[in-house]
């Protein structure tokens, strides 16, 4: 059966399952103020607040910089 | 009230939570993933009731709420381990069944939304995209979207050889174990296979180079603009987000009429957000796709373009002016 031509142009994205992202996240959603905290941060900042290149990446890091409005996971 | 519609790993709303808290705006941030622990009921006997109870706070939407901003609602398994979820065919209905609860919440009174998701819905559409663009007075380049091979060839035949191809919808590929991205990509017209071009419709475009890259946030009547720098001219490719390092980002001014035209194109299709991607080439901009629900927590964290800022005026406005 053929493929989609376009399919040979994809790439892989760093995603492994998505279940295993949330078993090792170094990140924890803080319900308490409703945004996501480094666990591995002493001070447990928020995300957000890491320097750009250490914090929550989008998933895609490795081969864009950029987004995709269907990924809904993006800085995993 | 805002209402944001997300889950807990789109950290970019953050942006949005921190700046409520520090102006003090009133928030109700819906996690997709909770819904199977909240409870949430409609009611429209007598008058319309729209009940949510998160974390232990039971709230009347209709009452409460001012804004919605319909950001990035998930599946409710999205992140649950697999042996709590249930079959494929059973996650698939009970996600059916919340998002339509979900679009439900268009029955509240007087209430702004960003976006509303039949406009964002029918925006996803690249070819309506593109015909509304070419309406509004963008260029656009030269267009053609077919699953046929020959059709390709006949519509660029005397042209340059060298087109782009992209897909019409969704280029990620979700795989049990790995997901897929497929990027725009740069094809010669020999390239084409004509079995494989005629399993779907793909996008196939003219080329457009040499070209600076811009992404647009649109925000209401704010237009937030960044020009892509590569930084080895070299490395410049059709799709820029392939580019592992030679990538970086620049806030810029871009010329009046195109950002009243990036405002009108965003109002004009029913949305109050939009990430807009253009490129100049030969010194004429070019549209070439809107994405209403794009992302920008990349842009904000590093080069503090102030997307949360002014997400956050308008929702202020919005509960200012109904309170």
């Amino acid at each position: 059966m053929k493929k989609p031509f376009l399919i040979k142009f994809a790439k892989n994205c760093v995603s492994p399952k998505r279940v295993d992202i949330k078993l090792d996240y170094e990140y924890e959603y803080d319900d308490s103020v409703d945004m996501v905290r480094s666990i591995s941060d002493p001070a447990k900042s928020l995300a957000i607040d890491i320097a750009a290149n250490t914090g929550p990446m989008t998933k895609k890091a490795d081969i864009e910089k950029g987004e995709d409005n269907k990924d809904r996971m993006m800085w995993a | 009230m805002l209402l944001i519609l997300s889950n807990k790993w789109d950290v970019s709303v953050d942006f949005v939570v921190k700046e409520c808290r520090r102006r003090k705006l009133p928030y109700l941030r819906l996690n997709t993933e909770d819904l199977l622990n909240e409870h949430a009921s409609i009611s429209v006997d007598e008058e319309l009731k729209v009940i949510l109870t998160i974390k232990g706070c039971e709230y009347d939407l209709n009452s409460t709420i001012t804004s919605i901003w319909c950001r990035r609602p998930g599946k409710v398994y999205e992140f649950s381990i697999d042996n709590e979820k249930p079959t494929e065919a059973v996650q698939k209905f009970v996600h059916e069944q919340w998002i339509i609860w979900l679009e439900a919440l268009s029955l509240l009174n007087n209430v702004y939304w960003m976006n509303e998701p039949s406009a964002s819905a029918r925006m996803e559409n690249k070819a309506i995209q593109l015909d509304h663009a070419r309406k509004a007075g963008f260029s656009i380049p030269r267009t053609i979207i077919t699953n046929s091979a020959d059709k390709v060839r006949e519509y660029f035949s005397g042209e340059q050889r060298k087109i782009v191809a992209k897909a019409l919808y969704s280029p990620l590929i979700e795989e049990p174990d790995q997901d897929y991205f497929i990027f725009t990509t740069s094809i010669e017209l020999e390239d084409l296979v004509d079995s494989e071009v005629a399993v779907c419709p793909s996008i196939f475009q003219e080329c457009l180079y040499p070209k600076r890259d811009f992404r647009v946030t649109v925000i209401e009547n704010k237009v937030l603009a960044v020009e892509v720098k590569l930084d080895t001219p070299e490395a410049s490719d059709v799709d820029w987000r392939k580019l592992e390092s030679a990538v970086s980002y620049e806030k810029v001014a871009l010329p009046s009429g195109m950002v009243d035209l990036c405002a009108n194109y965003v109002k004009a299709a029913g949305l109050s957000f939009g990430a807009i991607d253009l490129v100049e080439c030969k010194g004429t901009y070019y549209f070439l796709e809107i994405n209403p629900s794009g992302e920008w927590g990349w842009l904000q964290k590093q080069i503090g373009l102030p997307v949360a800022e002014s997400l956050c005026n308008v929702f202020e406005e919005n509960i200012r002016s109904k309170v």
